[in-house]
């Protein structure tokens, strides 16, 4: 990797590692696993797509993140079928997130401005997470990254037809979950 | 399907929504952000300059190795080295393998160590 290469590529993961945080964490819903993912993602990217052209980075980078969050998922269920098995064995019941973790730092908005921001972006999130995980990916994918049809297929790994269908039914699960806010 | 106005004009909300969060992420997640692409950008350079030509540093250590190997490999042999077996015969395989050629009077050979036995008693006795 020539040191051009390694700038370039500071630059695009400068580019997407934020939006790339939104998705993980509309996926996880944990700030520290999002992090993770998105950190695997840059890394695998980095040390084996490094060598292929700037606007494949894009993709394959997308492409890493949605298998890396695939990956998550499966583990996450495994692990709450244990953990539902313990806890039921045990019959003790404790919340694992810090309530005070959860807090993010508001910056210098407004309180009002911050309250309205906070309902919304509640409500939507909320929206997202209850989608299932094909329709999420591609939601984002297609609606928020403005991929095409064809380069959301092979960041998903699926059909242009599959991708068309997933974002159909995002379309309508949102529209019936967020009525207040789809006027 | 393709969204009406009506889904457009949500979807656009949506989005600036998620567009505001990717604004206003905290401080802490930028920090770990940065954090992680150093790291992976890091890590890629470790592995260039384990293969570079300018990094090869294991390559003089690993030729003396190997030649630290032969030098063993070569006292070794000469050392504990047998001769290289002979390809000479001794006469008696050579007689058996004239015998198992001509094939002729196999009774007499078959009891040849009967009679080298008898001569022998006769010298001794």
């Amino acid at each position: 990797m020539t040191p051009e290469q390694t700038r370039a590529l500071d630059r695009f993961l400068a580019d997407v590692e934020r939006r790339a945080y939104i998705m993980a964490h509309v996926a996880t819903k944990s700030r520290e696993d999002a992090l993770d993912l998105v950190q695997d993602a840059m890394l695998t990217l980095v040390q084996r797509y490094h060598s292929r052209s700037e606007h494949e980075w894009g993709p394959l980078f997308y492409r890493v993140l949605q298998n890396k969050i695939r990956d998550w998922r499966r583990r996450t269920a495994v692990r709450n079928r244990w953990r539902g098995f313990l806890t039921r064995w045990r019959n003790d019941e404790n919340d694992e997130t810090d309530p005070i973790q959860q807090v993010e730092d508001k910056g210098g908005i407004g309180p009002e401005k911050q309250h309205l921001i906070d309902q919304t972006t509640k409500a939507l999130m909320t929206a997202l997470h209850l989608l299932p995980p094909r329709q999420q990916q591609v939601f984002l994918l297609r609606a928020w990254e403005g991929m095409s049809v064809a380069r959301t297929a092979f960041v998903m790994q699926c059909s242009e037809g599959s991708v068309k269908t997933h974002y159909s039914r995002a379309i309508h699960a949102l529209r019936t979950e967020l009525r207040e806010y789809w006027q | 399907m393709k969204p009406g106005n009506k889904d457009k004009s949500a979807v656009n909300k949506i989005i600036n929504e998620l567009n505001e969060g990717v604004e206003h992420l905290d401080a802490g997640v930028e920090r770990s952000l940065r954090q992680a692409r150093a790291h992976a950008l890091q890590q890629a350079d470790k592995r260039r300059n384990f293969f570079s030509p300018s990094g090869r540093q294991w390559v003089p250590a690993a030729s003396g190795l190997a030649a630290l190997f032969l030098v063993f490999l070569t006292v070794g042999l000469w050392l504990h080295g047998s001769a290289p077996p002979s390809l000479q015969t001794t006469p008696s395989e050579i007689d058996y393998l004239d015998i198992i050629v001509d094939g002729d009077n196999p009774d007499l050979y078959q009891d040849i160590e009967f009679y080298q036995w008898l001569a022998h008693e006769d010298q001794s006795g």
